[in-house]
């Protein structure tokens, strides 16, 4: 992080993908599948919001750890702005999905495992930051937060990667569902989806570093005139 | 060529298709299911063929038109987002600077 605030190409290389998603993932052939037909597509927007957020949080994770080893307050600043990117992220994915859901499965919200443990792990999310707010002396804010992100993230992979698998669920690859196996292994969506994943990542991690480095003048700030 | 059975009506043919070819072996009559298989793979490319995509859009080339409104919207964030990278690097400098000189300031007075 502390290198990606100082440099820029990647910022270029995040236009760059996205831009070659957009045109790409419009544009090239997709399989022709019964009840997905074009939103097929979806998969290189919907798809790479959940992986930005799973590659944000993983990072706003490793922030923590670095906090708790260093109690460094820039680490802090790290791990929560990533956080609150990674957040945003989801809820994009999780609206995403549902409008989705509403002409391929019938409803915006059909109680779907794959739904319901998504939102779980939003709802974990979120009190992270009620956490945050809702303790006013720094240091144990910052101890508690980054302990708790931690947690958060290791109840994350299970409510997102496991649990909808052990279910029936209508999500793509999930419950028996075709997921990346039928449409992923397609060499035409490959050509798009991880570069779309990589551009999407990119766009979490420039935003998180924005508002880090926003957040970090802020707090120089107050220190100097508190 | 006697060992093929001719009653069902895709057998028939096929027994057509391996006279015609004019190699009546045994070893053609192992490719019967395969090629049975071949003929179920070109009825589902068919069937697949009828799923409805957006192909009418891509043929009157309106599809451009969303791509290019979709980009202009996204190099105009991206332009955005530049800029208010400068703007926080310029405050970052000048707080750098100001900090720098109050702590010359201070040194000095220490002096």
């Amino acid at each position: 992080m502390g290198y990606l605030l100082k440099s820029n190409w990647w910022k270029w290389g995040c236009v760059v993908s996205l831009c070659y998603t957009v045109v790409g993932g419009l544009l090239l052939p997709v399989p022709r599948l019964p009840i997905l037909h074009e939103t097929i597509r979806v998969l290189h927007f919907h798809v790479p919001m959940w992986f930005g957020m799973i590659f944000l949080f993983t990072g706003s994770m490793v922030y923590a750890i670095k906090y708790l080893k260093t109690e460094e307050v820039t680490f802090d600043v790290y791990s929560h702005q990533l956080a609150s990117i990674g957040l945003t992220f989801g809820v994009l994915g999780i609206i995403t999905g549902m409008i989705w859901a509403r002409f391929a499965w019938g409803e915006f919200w059909s109680n779907d495992p794959k739904q319901n443990a998504a939102a779980v792990a939003l709802l974990i999310y979120l009190a992270y930051f009620v956490l945050r707010r809702s303790i006013a002396d720094e240091q144990p804010r910052n101890r508690l937060s980054a302990v708790y992100n931690i947690f958060a993230f290791f109840l994350m992979i299970p409510l997102l990667f496991i649990l909808p698998r052990m279910t029936d669920s209508l999500h793509p690859g999930n419950g028996g569902n075709p997921g990346f196996n039928a449409y992923d292994l397609d060499r035409d969506l490959r050509k798009v989806f991880y570069i779309a994943v990589i551009g999407w990542a990119l766009l979490g991690y420039w935003l998180a570093a924005l508002s880090s480095r926003i957040t970090l003048i802020k707090l120089r700030l107050e220190d100097e005139n508190p | 060529m006697k060992t093929l059975n001719t009653n069902s009506r895709w057998e028939r043919r096929m027994s057509f298709l391996i006279r015609s070819m004019n190699i009546g072996s045994m070893r053609i009559r192992s490719l019967v299911p395969l090629m049975a298989l071949a003929m179920t793979f070109t009825n589902f490319s068919m069937a697949y063929a009828q799923i409805e995509m957006a192909d009418n859009l891509r043929s009157e080339g309106k599809i451009y038109i969303v791509i290019a409104i979709i980009l202009t919207i996204m190099i105009g964030f991206f332009w955005l987002l530049f800029r208010l990278d400068r703007k926080t690097k310029r405050i970052e400098k000048e707080f750098s600077t100001k900090e720098n000189s109050t702590k010359k300031v201070s040194t000095e007075k220490n002096r």
